[in-house]
């Protein structure tokens, strides 16, 4: 079971990391040239149906790359049981938080 | 067994060289812990950018303060060589990186190139 899930770490921690390089590459190339950003021209990109849909798997793909990441390290630099189960469980919350904070930032700007 | 006891007690930590792999490893999970770290923040000014334009002008003013700017230059490093650290491992992972020389080569090129958005950024305010 413990090797079963290590291995879907490993290969969740890749796929994530894939579309997030990708996205970040897409990001960049969308604003690049342009001088300086105006809100209109913000909103309008965060709220194309194409960019909208990228961004909101972007963001379930950075909670699971954040998470597999920030478990690695605790584990690898916290020892002790209680101490390292409380400090994953603080990441894990606020992870969530992000995740929910993130998505509704997203949706309000599409309704409005 | 018997016990190995002319091994070193006192590390000398100036004495112990770090591999360039090493660096460009650790780098990657600095740049990571710093991300995940100020990721509440960076939400925040995505939610404000959004919300309103008297927000966004709010938001935009918020990047240009001094300690903000400094933390934003932080992270713009930190995804840089997270992206370059990353594909590297890609690269290890399909065994196109190997064998010594590669890898301490990739990981000198990583390195430099993390830096390469935060000079260009900071030339271009100049």
């Amino acid at each position: 079971m413990r090797q079963v899930s290590g291995l879907g770490s490993w290969i969740w921690q890749r796929i994530s990391a894939l579309f997030l390089a990708l996205f970040l590459i897409y990001f960049v190339a969308s604003f690049i040239l342009i001088d300086r950003i105006n809100f209109d021209h913000w909103r309008e990109w965060n709220t194309h149906p194409v960019n909208s849909v990228l961004l909101f798997i972007g963001f379930i793909m950075l909670t699971i790359h954040a998470w597999i990441g920030i478990k690695d390290v605790i584990m690898d630099y916290v020892h002790h049981v209680v101490v390292r189960a409380i400090v994953m469980m603080l990441f894990a919350f606020m992870l969530i938080i992000c995740l929910v904070w993130a998505s509704q930032t997203l949706v309000m700007a599409m309704l409005t | 067994m018997q016990k190995q006891v002319n091994r070193p007690v006192f590390i000398n930590l100036a004495k112990i060289k770090f591999p360039l792999t090493a660096i460009a490893s650790i780098m990657h999970r600095i740049a990571g812990v710093l991300m995940i770290i100020c990721l509440p923040f960076l939400i925040y000014l995505f939610d404000l950018s959004l919300q309103d334009k008297a927000s966004f002008v709010h938001a935009s003013a918020l990047i240009e303060h001094p300690l903000i700017k400094i933390l934003l230059f932080g992270l713009l490093w930190s995804i840089s060589h997270h992206f370059f650290a990353g594909i590297r491992y890609f690269l290890i992972d399909l065994e196109l990186i190997s064998g010594k020389q590669s890898s301490r080569n990739s990981a000198i090129i990583v390195i430099i190139a993390g830096f390469l958005p935060v000079l260009t950024l900071i030339w271009c305010q100049l």
